[in-house]
């Protein structure tokens, strides 16, 4: 009894010990994300390359976004990523990419989908302010010990 | 000294959760870095009222939206010339202080929702984030109304 008890608590103790590290990868990949996304004034365009270039590392072959609020959806291969955040990148003097309010489950082995809060704060070349939250819904896959993005949707929390 | 601690958690957590706005969305009724509190348990026994101020949730509540409610469930909503019409009436938005040239054809409230606008109408309609919103988003409403 006494030692049915004692594997079971192990168990329960080894399975929440498990989890949290899942966990704590998956919130590690969004903090190299925003990391990566970070952009100072002094940044230069080097620094920018090196930057656009490493975010592939945090996604799959192919990554799907969808915003039905705009209308848009597509396949992202992550060779075609690094141009497509430098392009979007030089259209601010400075931003960041901020993330809360993660809630993570593990529907299946390898598989994560995460429920977010994204928030961009910046400085268009243009001189424009820009501070913008959305939800995000993830899914994530796991490639040799690394959480990638594999599915992106922007929530329509207000649809007109 | 612990228990009072623990219930002021709860209490800032649970029931009234303090908020800074920042943004534009609600002006002139709510300015950019007032603070307030959003009070948790404005709906427990009640549904959100047309022009009541509410509070919304995204993935959770480290950052919320601010909006006022115009029209609920099975309304029919639309914008000409800057002017609200719900059910094909003109709605008198006293709270609504700045001119606005929105148009926007008629939509219906779905069951469940209600739809939310900010005060502050002199945006470009593209710009300004409303529109109908799932009721189990509300999460409550400032507690310092205006």
């Amino acid at each position: 009894m006494v030692i049915t008890g004692a594997v079971l608590a192990a168990g329960i103790i080894a399975f929440f010990i498990f989890s949290q590290s899942e966990e704590a990868k998956v919130k590690k990949q969004f903090s190299v994300l925003a990391e990566k996304i970070k952009k100072t004034e002094k940044e230069t365009p080097l620094v920018a390359a090196a930057k656009a270039n490493r975010i592939k590392e945090l996604f799959a072959e192919t990554c799907t976004v969808h915003a039905p609020a705009y209308s848009f959806s597509r396949d992202i291969s992550s060779q075609d990523l690094p141009s497509l955040v430098l392009t979007t990148r030089s259209r601010y003097s400075k931003m960041s990419l901020e993330f809360y309010d993660f809630a993570i489950e593990f529907p299946e082995e390898g598989s994560a989908q995460v429920s977010l809060t994204a928030r961009i704060l910046g400085k268009l070349t243009t001189g424009k302010y820009v501070d913008d939250v959305h939800e995000l819904r993830c899914k994530l896959q796991k490639r040799e010990e690394l959480w990638l993005l594999k599915e992106i949707e922007v929530v329509e929390v207000l649809e007109k | 000294m612990l228990l009072v601690v623990v219930l002021a958690l709860l209490f800032f957590n649970f029931v009234c959760i303090p908020f800074r706005i920042k943004g534009y969305s609600m002006e002139p009724t709510y300015m950019n870095g007032e603070f307030n509190f959003c009070f948790r348990l404005q709906y427990t026994f009640s549904k959100p009222e047309k022009e009541d101020v509410v509070v919304i949730r995204l993935a959770g509540k480290k950052v919320m939206l601010l909006k006022r409610v115009v029209a609920l469930e099975g309304d029919m909503v639309e914008f000409r010339k800057g002017k609200l019409f719900v059910n094909e009436e003109e709605v008198e938005e006293d709270y609504v202080r700045y001119p606005s040239d929105w148009n926007l054809p008629p939509r219906k409230v779905d069951k469940n929702h209600v739809y939310v606008v900010g005060d502050n109408r002199n945006v470009s309609i593209v710009m300004h984030r409303f529109g109908q919103t799932s009721i189990d988003r509300i999460i409550g409403a400032p507690l310092w109304k205006k």
